[in-house]
């Protein structure tokens, strides 16, 4: 049996997870009977140990006592209410119907998107580099156009006019972090080992090597991050910062997010303009009389951008158009005015209701 | 030794519990709640307040109909596998125009991350588990779920067949092909962190 066989077989994970004494008599003495079988059972039970400790956060995910209570109580009220009456009393809820469309997309979808409840006021550039000691660099740019340097770590940074980028002396020694307060865009030269850090407004972007743009300015009441290649996670400033999408959400090409500072929530939405992704062939978009399945998987191969529509409605669709000159959002403008749909962007993805070909 | 794996007592719970008794269903509660809450957590990570309101449910309609329910073989499986058709069915309500979520595979969505990606983000992680954590994060959804219901929730292959109602046989397919990919992440992983792997 190889270590995967072995994992699938509810006798040997039974034995590993909790032995008796009977499930150790019967190991022990098969592995004696058929000691070339103890390499795969060592490497099982070794895998095993390692996709446990992978889920120990999962294992350890705690429900607070008192929700516990909380919601005992709840379902007693409920209980009692009902009685034997048979009807379902009304209870007030926790949930209320707006977001399970949010939280539906994302279960199936098996994405996170994260909302924070931490209630900091605003530390803001100047409580961030306060800490800074007096070696540290800054830039400012007055200059009223945008201005091009480079960071230590060879990264650029276009700086708008009316901000300012902090980073300390011993910038690129173990972790790459700046202190923005207004605009940016950076283009992160790759290095693994060093984390590339964005403080801004309350909000820390990570870059796992990319383009990507800042909007921090302390005037105004959002933080607004897009992603022009690779990608990055963001999260609230004094959250742990971990590289885990669970820690904060994660920006694909094509996104971007915006955080509230007066909700503290981020929202995450496409940007303004999607441009086609750099490295993938771009499709013809000229289409004669073809299935508009194909359309929407050419259209979202090429943007990164993921289209979410009524299959069963839309599905057998057609369409005779060429859309190679035009932006993402004509195209989509075009496809809904021939099929009758309308579009909204939700998430960073785009759903299509309506519409058919009758 | 977790109350729950004593299934005996736990069916003697059950019995009191249908019979009317309300501490036995209030202990049922307090063996299951924790369990019933991080498996929620994990099929609906971004609404706790959902989660809770579908546990309530659950909780709710087995008090309601406690004479007329069975008593299960495993009541961690019946609870999970209740709560989990409460999430879906009231997402399910709300979604109408989506359908085509349930009519296709889920696995297609999930697009794998390139090498490059994935030793980016290793890079950062600190520690072995951190590594482990993100290496299984890359699964595909039902595959960590499987692998979720396996190792940590200790149910077998058949029952985790029911909860994501494919035959034992696609949930152990599951696991295998999550454990064949793990294992061949965790040799190159500790080809690169030789140190700490």
């Amino acid at each position: 049996m190889s270590p995967a066989e072995l994992l699938t077989d509810d006798a040997f994970v039974d034995h590993q997870l909790t032995p008796t004494p009977a499930s150790t008599a019967y190991w022990a003495g098969r592995l004696s009977r058929f000691p070339e079988e103890k390499p795969a059972y060592d490497e099982a039970k070794a895998l095993l140990e390692a996709i446990r400790l992978g889920l120990d956060r999962y294992a350890q995910t705690t429900i607070p006592e008192e929700t516990v209570r909380q919601l005992l109580w709840k379902i007693q009220q409920v209980n009692t209410l009902h009685g034997s009456k048979g009807r379902k009393p009304v209870v007030r809820r926790w949930f209320s119907g707006a977001a399970a469309v949010a939280a539906g997309l994302a279960l199936l979808l098996g994405g996170g998107v994260a909302w924070w409840q931490l209630s900091r006021p605003v530390p803001a550039y100047v409580r961030n580099t306060a800490s800074l000691k007096d070696t540290s660099v800054e830039r400012t740019n007055t200059s009223g156009k945008p201005e091009t340097f480079r960071l230590p770590d060879g990264s650029e940074v276009v700086l708008s006019s009316g901000s300012r980028l902090s980073y300390p002396a011993d910038f690129n020694r173990q972790t790459r972090t700046v202190y923005l307060s207004g605009e940016a865009s950076f283009s992160v030269t790759r290095n693994a080992g060093v984390p590339f850090l964005v403080y801004a407004n309350d909000v820390v972007t990570k870059v796992i090597g990319t383009r990507f743009v800042v909007r921090a300015f302390e005037g105004e009441q959002e933080v607004r991050i897009n992603v022009q290649s690779g990608r990055v996670s963001v999260y609230q400033d004094r959250q742990a910062p971990r590289a885990d999408a669970r820690g904060g959400v994660l920006l694909l090409p094509n996104q971007q997010v915006v955080f509230s500072r007066l909700t503290e929530q981020f929202t995450k939405s496409l940007i303004a303009l999607p441009h086609l992704l750099p490295g993938v062939s771009t499709p013809r978009f000229s289409y004669e009389e073809t299935p508009i399945t194909q359309v929407f998987r050419d259209i979202e191969k090429a943007y990164g951008i993921t289209i979410l529509y009524n299959e069963e409605t839309l599905g057998h669709c057609q369409l005779n158009a060429s859309l190679a000159s035009l932006g993402f959002e004509e195209k989509m403008g075009v496809i809904c005015t021939t099929l009758g749909a309308r579009y909204e962007i939700i998430d960073g993805q785009v759903i299509l209701t309506g519409g058919g070909c009758e | 030794m977790d109350p729950t794996r004593d299934e005996s007592a736990e069916q003697v719970l059950w019995h009191a519990f249908r019979a009317g008794d309300e501490e036995a269903y209030t202990r049922l509660y307090h063996n299951h709640i924790r369990a019933l809450y991080r498996y929620g957590m994990s099929l609906v990570p971004a609404s706790e307040s959902f989660v809770l309101d579908c546990i309530q449910d659950v909780f709710t309609e087995l008090w309601i109909k406690r004479e007329r329910v069975t008593t299960p073989a495993s009541v961690r499986h019946y609870l999970l596998k209740a709560l989990k058709n409460r999430i879906l069915h009231l997402l399910e309500r709300k979604e109408k125009p989506f359908q085509r979520f349930q009519e296709m595979d889920p696995e297609e969505l999930w697009a794998e991350p390139s090498e490059v990606e994935q030793r980016e983000e290793l890079a950062h992680a600190r520690t072995r588990e951190e590594r482990l954590e993100l290496l299984i994060a890359r699964l595909p959804p039902r595959q960590q779920e499987a692998l979720r219901l396996r190792f940590v929730e200790n149910l077998d292959y058949g029952r985790i067949g029911e909860l994501l109602e494919i035959s034992k046989q696609s949930a152990q397919n599951l696991v295998f092909r999550a454990v064949e990919k793990l294992r061949g992440w965790i040799s190159v992983v500790s080809v690169l962190f030789l140190l700490f792997f």
